[in-house]
Parts: structure tokens; C-alpha cells; sequence
């Protein structure tokens, strides 16, 4: 459950307010982008590092707007690292092996739901998160990434087959 | 409605949190970083004279051992933007036993009081068992006191070497092993460039891997201050060799013969300036 964040009036603290209620969320999202712990703490800091430089431009509206806007320059991040020289050159196919030990002790099927996403190619697992994930709208997502809602929604079903029978509920009401 | 799909990514990424500790250094990263960026154009990062023997640099991920360590001294995590040395490439180092190593120095801070680097080592050392001929052991020297000599293990298979070897010099057994492992040394110069007595200091280390080594080397006023033209420099010269080391350590009924050999391989000298950023004192002894 998320708590209405207090207004602040200084940077630093609103700063802070934003590790405190999305960094968990942040870098769950980075690391199901990048599948790699280090890489995925590289990109929350980078995130933190942009938000901090853009602080000043953005708008509060609401507070899920400001999730969102965090959670939009956490995907660029990994968009960015996904299209470097380096991602580009590392063969970089996701195994059950590439998963964390901490996370050996969720459920079979928990785990398995992850290495499909993580192992989905990044255009599909993008819409993905910000629909199925982090909850929101096609339209959203679809300005959270800079493409048509119309694209937006093709992704959304393509990646939907390509995960199978690991979505239910949602996708049955839409 | 539910939606399975979050309930199951959540579960499987229910160990993936900060602890607030992190979410502290997270929020104190950003801001150091955004401060550093500010300051850059205005100060001279890092002046690099690389002396290599032979060979080139091959380029490696850096980890910010600053961060890293800061477990061990909570002052690192405040000069751990600071203090990265992004345009300096890890050195390359070519040993007939172990193949190729890297050096590589990742964090350098200096503030008139404190000199701290931060530095590892990948493919550190090569051991083997070993039985000298009576020829060997007389180009040894033979170890007059009770110190029971060692070598730099940096893997599950070399522990096993040493603690045999350790053991067998405990009980008076016939053991020996030999190899060779890639050292550092952290020579401090003036601005004449004569060599300075090093302060002595202090190291902490981890093993970040089979044969990877990583070490934060601490010289600080807690233990040995920094001579004192360094109070008010703007900077500092390191010199940097890399050197094979041989070693070779028998013992047997007799007693404990030990050899060791330092081969300069490669020479970098860094040219540290002064940060802004003075370390408060810490508690810490040696």
C-alpha cells in the first residue's frame, strides 16, 4: 500500500521521499529489464541521478504521476543500456542460472514467470511491466515509451502469446 | 480482480529491497554525484603517466570498491563518487604460470590527512605442491624464529594448499609449495620526485572471486600520518609497481625454508589531486 507522500519544500528531501517509496519498486523494474543484479543498481542510481537533475521540471500533478515519471526514466535507462555498444556485443540470453540466490526460495512458479520475462525482447517486455506490472493504462504506457497507443497495444498482445499461459485475470477483462 | 501476474513477479522478487542503509547511499550517491559533476570543469582530475614494459590494457568493468568496502570504514561511502578514477584503464600483466592478470585501480583519495586507494587483482596467484631437491633447498633461506610463513591464496584450492602447508609446519611434517603471485606496491613521492618513507598503513581485503582479489589500502593520522609537506599539497604522486612474486616455502624435519623473488613487471605512477572533501578522524586501529 502506498502512503500520500507529505510536500516538502526542499529538493533534498523530496529526494529522499522518492528512495524511500519507489527505489524497491525501481529496481525490481530495472532488474527485470536488464536481468543483472549489478547492471540493474547501476541504472536505479542513474534514475535517482536524472530525476535529482530534472527535479525542477517536473510538475506535480499527483502521486501516480510521479511514479510514473520515476518509473518512465528508469525504462530509458535500460533502454539506453540495452541499445550500448557493449549490450549489443554480450551474448546476453537469460538462464535460471542468472538468477540471484536470494531468489532460489520463491515458488517454482514464481520463478519461472520471471525468467520468461526477463528472457522476453525488450520492446514486448517494456509494455509488459508498465501494463501488467506496474498497472498501467495502454495509454500510459504507450507515453511512458514515446510510441502510439496503437503500437502500444500490438506489443501488449504480442508479448501476452509470447508469455503463454502466465497471464490470467487481467487479460481475460480487457 | 486479482492479477496473478504481479502477485507472482513480486513473489519472486521479494528478496530484491533495499535495506535503508542502501537507500541512504543511494540518495547520498546522487548527491556526490551531482556535485561532482559540477565541479569537474574547475579541477584537475587526474594527471596519468602509464610506463608500460610491454603489451597494452584491456578494458574491464570497475566496481567502486569505495562503495564496497564502506562496510568496513563508513568514511569511504562519502569520497566514493569522488574518488572513482573512470579514465584510468586496468593494467595487463603477462606471467608464464598464471597466464594474464589485471591490475586495476579503481578509487584514488587524497586530502592532505588521508591518502585511500582502491585496487584488485584478477588471476592473482598460481600454487602447486612442491618438493625441492637438496640443490633447491640450499638457495632457501631456512627460517630461524617460529614464524610460520604463508602465501597470498586467493581460492578454495589454494586455501587447501596453505592450510596443509601450515599444518605440516605445526606438526614437523615434510610439505612444501611453490608458485607465483601478482603483488603492488604504493611508493609516495615528492615533488622532486624523491621517494618518501611510506607511512605505514592498513588494508582491508576480499576475496571478490576464485583468484580475485580486492583491497581498500588506508594511509591515515589513526595510524601513521602522512608526512607532514603533504598537509597543504595539492596533490600527491603515487608510484604504482607490479611485480611477480615467487615463492617457494619447505619445511620438513630440519626446519622451514622459505624463497621469495620480486620481478618488476609494470610501472604506473598517478598523479592525485587534492580533494575538497577532508575525512573526519576515525576510531579505527590497526
Amino acid at each position: 500500500m502506498e502512503s500520500v507522500p507529505v510536500p516538502d519544500a526542499s529538493r533534498e528531501n523530496k529526494l529522499k521521499r522518492w528512495v524511500d517509496a519507489y527505489a524497491d519498486t525501481l529496481l525490481r523494474t530495472c532488474y527485470l529489464c536488464l536481468g543483472d543484479m549489478h547492471l540493474a543498481q547501476d541504472a536505479l542510481q542513474e534514475t535517482f541521478l536524472k530525476a535529482w537533475r530534472g527535479m525542477d521540471k517536473f510538475e506535480q500533478k499527483n502521486v501516480q504521476s510521479e511514479k510514473a515519471w520515476l518509473i518512465r526514466i528508469a525504462m530509458n535507462v535500460c533502454r539506453d543500456h540495452l541499445r550500448s555498444p557493449w549490450h549489443r556485443r554480450v551474448d546476453r540470453h537469460f538462464t535460471p542460472e542468472d538468477l540471484p540466490p536470494s531468489m532460489l526460495a520463491a515458488p517454482q512458479e514464481d520463478r519461472d514467470l520471471l525468467i520468461d520475462i526477463c528472457r522476453l525482447p525488450g520492446k514486448y517486455k517494456q509494455v509488459i511491466l508498465l501494463y501488467h506490472y506496474h498497472k498501467m493504462t495502454v495509454q500510459e504506457t504507450a507515453a511512458a515509451l514515446h510510441i502510439p497507443a496503437a503500437t502500444a497495444y500490438k506489443r501488449l498482445r504480442k508479448g501476452r502469446v509470447l508469455l503463454k499461459n502466465q497471464l490470467t485475470g487481467r487479460e481475460q477483462n480487457d | 480482480m486479482t492479477d496473478p501476474f504481479k502477485e507472482k513477479a513480486d513473489s519472486a522478487l521479494s528478496s530484491l529491497h533495499l535495506s535503508d542503509w542502501e537507500k541512504h547511499r543511494l540518495f547520498t550517491n546522487t548527491m556526490e554525484e551531482q556535485n561532482m559533476k559540477k565541479k569537474m570543469p574547475a579541477v584537475l582530475i587526474i594527471a596519468i603517466a602509464l610506463i608500460l614494459a610491454l603489451g597494452g590494457v584491456t578494458v574491464a568493468e570497475k566496481i567502486n570498491l569505495f562503495t564496497s568496502f564502506s562496510n568496513f570504514d563508513e568514511r569511504l561511502i562519502e569520497v566514493s563518487y569522488s574518488s572513482v578514477l573512470n579514465d584510468l584503464e586496468p593494467i595487463t600483466v603477462e606471467t608464464p604460470e598464471l597466464g594474464t592478470s589485471v591490475v586495476t585501480i579503481t578509487n584514488a583519495h587524497f586530502d592532505g590527512e588521508n591518502l585511500i586507494l582502491g585496487y584488485s587483482v584478477e588471476n592473482r596467484t598460481f600454487a602447486e605442491n612442491f618438493t625441492p631437491t637438496e640443490e633447491e633447498i640450499s638457495t632457501m633461506r631456512k627460517v630461524e624464529n617460529d614464524a610460520v610463513y604463508g602465501f597470498m591464496n586467493a581460492s578454495h584450492a589454494q586455501d587447501e594448499l596453505s592450510d596443509a602447508y601450515h599444518r605440516a609446519v605445526r606438526l614437523g611434517l615434510s610439505r612444501g609449495v611453490r608458485g607465483v603471485s601478482i603483488s603492488t606496491e604504493f611508493l609516495i613521492f615528492d615533488e622532486q620526485k624523491n621517494e618518501l618513507s611510506a607511512p605505514l598503513c592498513y588494508e582491508f581485503n576480499n576475496r571478490d572471486a576464485e583468484n580475485v582479489t580486492s583491497h581498500v589500502r588506508v594511509h591515515g593520522p589513526n595510524y601513521d600520518p602522512l608526512p607532514e609537506k603533504f598537509r597543504n599539497a595539492d596533490s600527491i604522486t603515487v608510484e604504482v609497481p607490479i611485480y611477480k612474486t615467487s615463492f617457494a616455502l619447505w619445511n620438513d624435519s630440519t626446519g622451514q625454508y622459505v624463497k621469495w623473488n620480486h620481478e618488476l613487471l609494470k610501472t604506473l605512477t598517478l598523479t592525485i589531486p587534492r580533494s575538497e572533501t577532508v575525512l573526519p578522524a576515525t576510531d579505527f586501529h590497526p
